[in-house]
């Protein structure tokens, strides 16, 4: 098995999930929806390039078919605290409400990881204690995983057009609801095909 | 590649164009 040269994990789903919820409280802007969507993999990053997580590719490759070892940001543990922290800023810098939205976009990561990882999620930071690690596996069949995720995307750049097309388009402004809409579907289609490519 | 280009394509572009539309304000009394 040898380690991946970038982060190679579910993401349009995700996205998917944070277009979506923007239709719970259309003051969260969509950039910190989809930034708190990946906030896990965003401080995964750093710890991958460090070393101190790691992915192992298994044997052919392709989509999904990999070991994740981010026993810190990727634990239960580690998951509520960060995503703890993220939703507090949002908190401080807005108000509690979208505070509230934005930790739950956040944690609804790792959710969304639990369903498709291979049993590699720790419960505690560092896999302390040995405990049963986490993961139903769905990325073993891809056949129905792939349709999930793009499931996912279709539901919530519908909920996100839904309540785009009620607000418009601002005074002097070129870019209309549709426009976003389908930028974000484009982004969702080229992503999930290369991703499905193992690209 | 496919994870680069996502967090390009949703954070930035569609994060920008999202911004471009005209959603209530937001809270600003934290600043």
């Amino acid at each position: 098995m040898a380690a991946a040269a970038e982060p190679q994990k579910m993401i349009t789903g995700h996205f998917g999930l944070a277009a979506g919820a923007k239709s719970v409280d259309v003051r969260a802007p969509l950039w910190s929806l989809m930034l708190a969507t990946v906030w896990l993999d965003v401080l995964f990053i750093p710890l991958l390039l460090l070393n101190i997580e790691t992915i192992d590719t298994l044997p052919g490759g392709g989509y999904g078919n990999r070991v994740i070892h981010a026993d810190y940001t990727h634990s239960l543990l580690g998951a509520l605290v960060l995503c703890a922290a993220f939703g507090a800023a949002a908190w401080w810098r807005w108000d509690r409400r979208l505070g509230l939205l934005l930790g739950g976009v956040a944690f609804s990561h790792w959710v969304l990881d639990l369903i498709v990882h291979r049993g590699d999620m720790p419960i505690l930071p560092g896999n302390a204690g040995d405990l049963p690690l986490l993961g139903f596996g769905l990325w073993r069949v891809p056949i129905v995983a792939i349709p999930l995720e793009a499931a996912l995307l279709l539901l919530g750049v519908f909920l996100y057009w839904r309540a785009a097309k009620s607000v418009g388009t601002r005074p002097g402004s070129r870019v209309t609801p549709a426009l976003v809409t389908g930028a974000l579907l484009a982004s969702g289609g080229i992503v999930l095909l290369l991703d499905a490519l193992g690209f | 590649m496919s994870y680069v280009l996502g967090l390009v394509l949703f954070i930035v572009v569609c994060g920008y164009l999202d911004t471009r539309l005209a959603w209530p304000p937001r809270p600003s009394r934290r600043r």
